[in-house]
């Protein structure tokens, strides 16, 4: 919304102790925008996302949300911004005894009086948004099922319902199929590609395979041992690309 | 407090410097460890815990004579001990749901003050030490005491009978499940949690929406085990005047009323087996 960009990442590096894993990393996704984030593993995704939510502090470089500078927000103003930002992980994190449409109800929590969240009594407004979110995924008619019993396809869906709970601007989606089979793995990244094209929502997702790109993604940027390597329309992505994201030995192994 | 994600960051930078831990591991072999003694040290090893057993049994004062002496003597009060009596039977009863009843509202009261004081003394939920520390060592203060001592206490303070008890439960039972439930908490995957978190909910709203629904069955588990554990701690606590069938059984063994005293010994068995029972059962639905 407005003239900032969803999610503008700055010059951004981070070192745990000696070894740097992100350095100089630059680069914005907008709203309804796809932006696929690939590199082998320990190129710097989960760090790169770990900065975002601003669960890390980045040594260098700064990550803005719509216009806002995260490194400059005091806890009560972190709060809000992260309320808009909706996280997707890779092992689902629901909470295992709640139903599907309790932990769609999570994504509302921020926003329910405490009272009401106490005596588990959310009302029924929040309960029929929740539920809208849920149809959104197609998982309406698992509202009541314990989540522990959905195949992890389902949980992953249920936790996209939670961001979309959020009313959230932003999903920030870690290598959200990385435990999924293929058909669950389409399922999902489709289910991804199309809230962002129907609600606007910019979506920045990290996966390990660049096959999952084409079909997906609006744009890609590759992470190769820290560092931007790759920043273009997903539909320019090629197979010389490959040897970019994965090096030569990658290449091979491909 | 810090919250839990902050913490997760921190735990991500720890594990960089793993390569220190694992030499930190290797390094412990080096120094002698149980399995590596040399022949000369084995057996000075064995003299040691030899001669401090027995000093242990000189302590204790273990006197088989006096067994000897005392065991038939046993047996003639064994063979008085039939038929138990029922005289007394609705009293005795009564005194045995007085003890029943210590135990209950001693764990009820213990139970929802350690709801309150598990919070800060779980390490996930309060990475902060200068309020975790503190927390822990109140519950292991109240936990190290008795129920028996703290009734003794209460006795002094409020007067004879199973109001002291009940308080002296309470009070132990507060450390020990405190304990428990801090462990109960400590053990759920942060993951959830801190997705609950990171939506930018209060504290309070992620500890009530996110982590009890998945730490509950656990912590009424525990519960429901040191329910079973008082029963049995509030039977002696009648001894020291503090209420229950103890007490009668006290009398009992004071007057050499031995019928008596064998049927106070079989409503304690059927008691604690009931209480045992319907809590095993409970417990396995919970799963």
């Amino acid at each position: 919304m407005g003239v900032h960009p969803a999610l503008s990442v700055r010059d951004l590096g981070h070192a745990y102790g000696g070894a740097p894993v992100l350095d100089g990393v630059s680069f914005d996704a907008g709203a309804g925008e796809v932006v696929a984030v690939i590199g082998p593993s320990g190129a710097g995704k989960t760090t790169l996302f770990r900065c975002a939510t601003a669960v890390i502090r980045p040594r260098q470089g700064h990550i803005e949300v719509e216009g806002r500078d995260l490194s400059r927000l005091g806890p009560a103003d972190l709060r809000r911004a992260r309320q808009a930002m909706g996280l997707v992980y890779q092992h689902y994190n629901l909470v295992r005894r709640l139903s599907a449409l309790d932990n769609v109800l999570v994504g509302r929590l921020a926003h329910v009086p405490t009272w009401r969240v106490l005596l588990r009594r959310v009302g029924s407004k929040e309960r029929s948004l929740a539920l809208e979110c849920l149809e959104r995924v197609g998982l309406a008619h698992l509202a009541g099922a314990r989540s522990d019993t959905l195949s992890g396809g389902q949980q992953q869906r249920v936790a996209i319902a939670r961001a979309l709970a959020q009313r959230s601007r932003l999903i920030l989606a870690d290598e959200p199929v990385a435990s999924l089979d293929p058909a669950s793995a389409a399922s999902v990244l489709a289910t991804l590609r199309s809230v962002a094209a129907e609600e606007g929502i910019a979506v920045v997702c990290s996966l390990h395979q660049i096959d999952l790109v084409p079909g997906f993604a609006d744009r890609v940027v590759a992470l190769r041992g820290g560092r931007l390597v790759l920043d273009i329309p997903a539909g320019q992505l090629g197979p010389e690309h490959r040897a970019t994201v994965y090096g030569a030995d990658g290449l091979v192994q491909q | 407090m810090t919250d839990v994600a902050a913490r997760h960051g921190r735990e991500a930078e720890a594990e960089a410097d793993g390569p220190g831990a694992v030499e930190a591991g290797e390094r412990r072999p080096a120094t002698p460890g149980p399995g590596r003694l040399p022949r000369a040290g084995k057996a000075t090893a064995a003299l040691v815990v030899v001669a401090g057993f027995a000093l242990c049994v000189r302590l204790a004062e273990i006197d088989p004579a006096a067994l000897a002496d005392g065991l038939p003597r046993m047996a003639g009060w064994a063979a008085r001990a039939w038929p138990p009596s029922t005289d007394e039977l609705g009293l005795l009863l009564q005194r045995a749901a007085e003890t029943v009843a210590i135990a209950v509202v001693g764990t009820t009261l213990a139970a929802a003050a350690a709801l309150v004081a598990c919070v800060p003394a779980a390490r996930n939920l309060t990475p902060l030490r200068l309020v975790r520390v503190p927390a822990r060592w109140l519950l292991n203060a109240c936990r190290g005491i008795d129920s028996f001592v703290f009734a003794l206490l209460f006795v002094a303070a409020v007067g004879l009978g199973p109001f002291a008890g009940t308080l002296g439960v309470a009070v132990h039972t507060f450390g020990s499940m405190g304990k428990l439930f801090a462990e109960s908490i400590e053990g759920l995957p942060g993951g959830p949690l801190e997705a609950a978190e990171l939506t930018g909910a209060s504290r309070l709203k992620v500890v009530r929406w996110a982590l009890l629904p998945d730490v509950a069955p656990g912590l009424v588990s525990v519960g429901l085990y040191m329910l079973e554990f008082n029963i049995r701690a509030s039977i002696v606590l009648g001894v020291v005047g503090a209420g229950g069938i103890g007490q009668q059984l006290k009398n009992s063994i004071d007057l050499l009323d031995f019928p008596r005293l064998f049927t106070i010994l079989i409503i304690m068995v059927a008691m604690v087996t009931a209480v045992d029972q319907l809590s095993a059962r409970i417990r396995a639905r919970l799963g």
